[in-house]
């Protein structure tokens, strides 16, 4: 029976496979993506959206039926149960199971951001200056054959994502749970204070000590009182050439929400290789990037206490201005920020507009493509110009 | 004995400690365990020479009452009981906790057989004692342990039958107390999650987090065969529950029904001696009288299987999956049981258990110890 049960899996596989993964995320195609559930199941998941209870569903893409997947409903201040965020499990409830190589992939609502494309286009910038970032599409969603609106087809942050982005997936991966404002503040001996803060990804029959004692000793090296010692110390937990550029990328992007959150760190993962005890950050939802065109790319620089002694740092300080400049560079070369904000707003417009769930009206989803193409237009400048101040200022003998 | 005999009222005691220890054991399940397995006071009664009754209660636990009915005997082959019991169904259920082989009962019956409840039942002898039937209405489907959700199934009525043949019963024969029963039930079930849950021998739950959805007919057969010539034993049962699931689908259409499945084969020997079938009335020597008590040795086989009756497409745990993925259980028991005095009975069973899913990886096999000490009156 087990051998028949194995055969039909592959039945089902190889169906899958005459699409791909990269097909699945082409940014350049609106998909049409369809769920069905049970109605009584349907009616739980959304009275019971502020759970992370599953429910068994059918995945249907381009004529690929995937049955039995388990989806829960999914995000913080995105979470509700109008226009459901979902998570869809492809091996929740068929052992090995997996979707054009998929074990999951998330199904971002779109509920914060009017113009739907912000996290499209700050992943994409993230990609395109060489940094980590999930793969995304978007798609209009039917649950059983009544339309939900427009999403983003989100590659979760995974083993598959870690080899295709890092080249090594052995490591210690952590999803940073937002509890209130948190700077890196160092919180003492007990592993269980960064537990909280830290959700494993992996590994989750290792010890603490292996797998936490890392992030205590890198929160206590951020904290370390000589600035002498500090930048060896901190470099030996953290890769912080790359902490950095994230950084840089994200003052760039006017992040509200990131590294250097107005509440203080949220959205990312570290990373930690295997038989290392440096931690890489890995950006993760971006629907409150381009937030304020005004926004100053040193704002807020100061509060968190990693970023704030790394640019006391001289050398660390000239490359996060050199990775703004990269940033401006790149945004204006040939218009490609605000291609990429053309290209993905034309793309989703019209289902925008009939999204029948979404908490904004057509004309709020208008405005703020516009306005997003205005921060397009005139970031790189105002970028550059307070970079070479900043740099003629360091430069400047005290 | 009251109103010059009238009336007479026997006191029932019983009271059971079990130490467990499992290994291999999901951290969050069994582990190691000191605990009051039951604790049961209780009376028998009979008025006259019709009526019998019987009150007794569990002193730990949320559901208090056990047995509580009365038993009127019209004649021989008609005898009417009404109140609460168990449901016919299964000589492992049917027996009770304080005469078991072995700690626990078998799986199969411990999951796929009904429990107590509510109805009514005519019972009665034919041909002589060659013929033993028992036919009764409940009210539902017997009490299920291990349910705490909401969304529970609610079964209807049920009937339940059970016929049990000893046919050379009064004959000198060395088959005399052979005994082969075929049994049934039948009744509905309101849309909600199952009630019957797959569980181990060491207790821990098959089915970690998928909860079925049935509504329908739900449907038991059994067949159960038990021999006791001297001081040997041989018992072995199979039965098997089917559940519906209608408009249980992704779209509401009809699912395939549940089905499970359990047999088990078990054998003793009373290395003392003693014949098992007066075991009860205690050892011939015992303890500090003489003698050592009675010292039996025990051993039994035994398998569970959870599925669906479908086969035919995607094995899965998905609780609406029409081919639900199967799970089995194999378990072996050995075990010795000392009963120094009538009163006193002292189990020891080792228990190896190994679970598998279909399409999964090989079986988790976990191995157990529990002792009991059990004193009853």
């Amino acid at each position: 029976m087990a051998l028949l049960g194995l055969t039909l899996l592959t039945a089902g596989a190889s169906t899958a496979h005459a699409q791909t993964d990269a097909e699945l995320f082409d940014p350049s195609v609106l998909h049409d993506l369809r769920l069905w559930i049970n109605t009584r199941d349907l009616a739980a998941l959304r009275e019971q959206a502020a759970t992370n209870t599953y429910y068994p569903a059918d995945l249907g893409w381009r004529g690929i039926r995937v049955r039995s997947v388990g989806i829960r409903s999914r995000g913080n201040g995105s979470r509700n149960a109008t226009k459901l965020g979902l998570r869809v499990d492809f091996n929740r409830y068929v052992s090995g199971q997996q979707f054009l190589g998929l074990r999951s992939v998330v199904l971002d609502n779109l509920w914060q951001d009017p113009s739907m494309v912000r996290e499209h286009v700050a992943m994409a910038l993230f990609a395109h200056l060489g940094q980590p970032s999930s793969r995304q599409s978007f798609a209009r969603l039917f649950i059983n054959d009544e339309y939900q609106g427009v999403y983003s087809l989100v590659e979760p942050v995974d083993a598959r994502y870690l080899t295709r982005t890092l080249g090594d997936q052995a490591g210690y991966l952590f999803e940073y749970r937002w509890l209130q404002p948190y700077y890196f503040e160092d919180l003492g001996d007990d592993l269980t204070a960064y537990v909280q803060l830290f959700e494993a990804e992996n590994h989750p029959n290792d010890p603490l000590a292996l797998a936490y004692g890392p992030i205590r000793a890198m929160v206590r090296a951020i904290n370390e009182p000589s600035d002498t010692r500090w930048k060896a110390e901190a470099d030996r937990y953290v890769d912080l050439q790359q902490f950095v550029t994230v950084a840089a990328i994200e003052a760039f992007m006017a992040e509200w929400d990131g590294l250097i959150g107005y509440a203080g760190l949220n959205n990312f993962y570290l990373y930690r290789r295997a038989g290392s005890d440096r931690h890489v950050f890995i950006p993760w939802d971006r629907d409150h990037a381009f937030h304020d065109l005004r926004t100053s790319v040193f704002e807020r620089v100061g509060e968190n206490l990693l970023l704030r002694r790394a640019l006391l740092d001289p050398e660390l300080r000239r490359h996060f201005q050199a990775e703004l400049e990269r940033c401006a560079r790149t945004a204006e070369r040939e218009g490609w920020l605000e291609a990429a904000v053309q290209r993905t707003s034309s793309l989703v417009r019209a289902a925008a507009w009939q999204d029948p769930r979404k908490p904004y009206s057509g004309a709020d989803h208008d405005a703020a493509v516009a306005a997003l193409m205005e921060f397009a237009r005139s970031r790189p400048l105002q970028v550059l110009t307070e970079v070479a101040g900043d740099a003629a200022a360091t430069r400047s003998p005290r | 004995m009251i109103g010059g005999g009238v009336i007479r009222l026997e006191p029932a005691l019983r009271l059971q400690i079990d130490s467990r220890d499992a290994f291999g054991v999901d951290p969050n399940g069994l582990g190691d365990a000191l605990d009051i397995a039951r604790k049961r006071v209780g009376v028998q009664g009979r008025v006259g020479k019709r009526v019998s009754f019987e009150v007794e209660a569990e002193l730990v636990g949320a559901t208090p009452w056990r047995d509580v009915y009365v038993n009127y005997r019209a004649l021989d082959s008609v005898r009417l009981q009404a109140g609460q019991f168990k449901v016919p169904f299964s000589l492992d259920r049917s027996t009770s906790g304080a005469k078991l082989d072995f700690v626990s009962r078998s799986m199969a019956a411990n999951v796929l057989a009904p429990r107590r409840e509510q109805g009514v039942m005519v019972q009665g002898r034919l041909l002589g004692r060659a013929l033993r039937y028992e036919a009764g209405m409940f009210r539902h489907d017997g009490e299920h342990a291990f349910v705490e959700e909401t969304d529970a199934e609610l079964s209807g009525r049920t009937t339940a039958v059970r016929v049990t043949a000893l046919p050379f019963a009064g004959s000198k024969s060395v088959l005399a107390d052979l005994h082969a029963a075929v049994a049934v039930t039948h009744g509905s079930v309101g849309p909600g999650i199952s009630r019957v849950r797959g569980q181990t021998a060491l207790d821990e739950r098959f089915l970690p987090y998928a909860y079925y959805w049935v509504a329908g007919t739900r449907w038991r057969n059994g067949l159960e065969l038990r021999w006791r010539p001297g001081p040997f034993s041989m018992a072995g049962e199979y039965m098997r529950l089917t559940t519906g699931r209608q408009g249980q689908a992704l779209d509401g259409s009809d699912l395939s029904p549940l089905a499970g499945a359990g047999w088990y084969v078990s054998g003793t020997w009373v290395v003392t001696g003693e014949a098992k079938k007066k075991l009860d009335d205690g050892p011939s020597a015992p303890f500090l009288r003489g003698g050592i008590g009675a010292v039996e040795l025990a051993a039994r086989v035994e398998e569970l299987e959870f599925g669906s009756r479908s086969r035919l497409g995607l094995a899965s745990s998905d609780p609406r999956a029409d081919h639900v993925a199967q799970r089995s259980d194999q378990a072996v028991t050995v075990g010795v049981n000392w009963l120094p005095h009538r009163l006193v009975k002292v189990q020891a069973n080792l228990v190896r258990d190994a679970a598998a899913i279909e399409g999964g990886l090989s079986p988790h096999v976990t191995w157990g110890r529990v002792i009991r000490v059990q004193f009853s009156l």
